[in-house]
């Protein structure tokens, strides 16, 4: 093999590594950068505007069953209204005033938050018959058989 | 945010010392990650030892155009708060993936720096029996022999297989480059909601570790208040986390005991 052989392998090999860092460094700044729209930030406003925090939610996958867990610390217990539909959950809450006067005291705008509301897509279809609800710690369950298939996939 | 009366820039992160950090033995890292159980844990060991906020890290890359107001004053979004003996680190915002390898290493590397003895990392476990009601159970990892010892105190069981992803990841791999010491306390928790519960359990490993007596019963009245308060943290919390390949944990590893 030539030494002009050994120089363009040389070459292609730093102009590879070169790539690869050039494809890092922007992966980078486009991760560093990536903040909020302000479409979220003017729905997130309009929110808060209103008086409403959407609670957090997560599901947990049981076979048969599904486990719909949402985050309602400081609500009323008896405020909580649930509507468990096929694909999807609604969920209503009144918050306690006390609370959210001592979790957000000193934000501006908690001082109008009254209450949760969210409306969710479920990971896949449901009987809302077979749906049992329990609060449990400031989180509300709900355990329903699930049916085939994914809502809006 | 007081000027600096020291600054140290390493990898990109620059530690701004702005009051007495002393020669703190523990350093207690208190990251956002599952369930919040870290920042919670940190948050409450500051306010039982009443720790001073001494330190601010930053970086205008990789933390986000951000100032935090307490009390009226101005602060950096990450701190490190400290009594001379026991130090903790915390923040105010979610930590940008890509940011994540560099202020780990950085972070050990200032530790080590300053003759931090043990850095303790806090995180949770993410866990469907919490649900259920089930009481968060703790492990451990230790990044040494030393430190494994220390940890046997702890009275829990060593995480012995699995995947670990995000910030703690890379503090293990530099603290046992470094050869410093570094125990990984995990607790069972949500996955997606602020766990105060975990926390605690978190709270009472420190106490044991340090030997330093701290109460949860305040954490655990106040549980409620700090699921509610943290919610927009956790939100952001969880988008970092899933960037960060965080379902990589629920994977099983390739080699196993």
């Amino acid at each position: 093999m030539s030494y002009e052989d050994d120089i363009t392998r040389m070459l292609r090999y730093f102009r590879r590594r070169m790539e690869e860092l050039e494809e890092l460094a922007l992966s980078m700044i486009r991760g560093t950068l990536e903040y909020p729209s302000p479409g979220d930030i003017a729905y997130k406003a309009e929110r808060l505007s209103d008086g409403v925090l959407e609670p957090l939610i997560t599901f947990h996958d049981e076979g048969d069953y599904l486990v719909v867990a949402i985050n309602l610390a400081g609500a009323r217990e008896d405020s909580v209204e649930v509507k468990v539909y096929g694909d999807r959950v609604e969920v209503r809450a009144s918050l306690n005033e006390e609370t959210v006067r001592r979790a957000l005291g000193g934000l501006y705008w908690s001082r109008n938050i009254r209450e949760y509301r969210g409306v969710y897509r479920l990971p896949s279809y449901v009987d809302p018959s077979t749906a049992t609800k329990e609060m449990r710690s400031g989180i509300l369950l709900i355990r329903v058989r699930k049916l085939g298939g994914a809502p809006g996939r | 945010m007081r000027g600096a009366y020291l600054e140290e820039e390493i990898g990109g992160f620059t530690f701004r010392e702005y009051g007495e950090l002393g020669r703190p033995k523990v350093l207690i890292l208190g990251l956002p990650d599952v369930g919040l159980v870290g920042s919670i844990a940190a948050m409450h060991i500051i306010r039982s030892l009443g720790l001073k906020d001494v330190v601010g890290v930053e970086s205008y890359a990789f933390l986000p155009p951000v100032v935090v107001v307490l009390g009226g004053e101005p602060k950096h979004p990450m701190r490190i708060y400290s009594n001379g003996e026991v130090a903790a680190l915390v923040t105010d915002v979610p930590v940008s993936p890509p940011g994540v390898p560099a202020l780990s290493a950085a972070i050990v590397e200032y530790a080590r720096r300053r003759g931090v003895e043990l850095l303790v990392s806090i995180t949770g476990l993410g866990s469907p029996s919490r649900l259920k009601g089930g009481e968060p159970k703790l492990y451990w990892i230790a990044s040494s022999e030393n430190a494994e010892k220390k940890a046997e105190s702890l009275g829990a069981k060593k995480f012995s297989d699995g995947i670990m992803v995000g910030p703690y990841s890379i503090v293990l791999k530099e603290a046992v480059r470094k050869h410093i010491d570094n125990i990984v306390i995990l607790v069972e928790s949500y996955i997606d909601f602020p766990d105060p519960e975990a926390a605690a359990e978190a709270v009472k490993a420190v106490s044991k570790l340090t030997g330093i007596s701290i109460d949860v019963t305040k954490l655990l009245e106040e549980a409620e208040t700090l699921k509610l308060r943290l919610q927009e943290l956790m939100r952001g919390t969880k988008e970092a986390l899933s960037k960060m390949g965080k379902g990589y944990e629920y994977s099983s590893t390739l080699i196993y005991s």
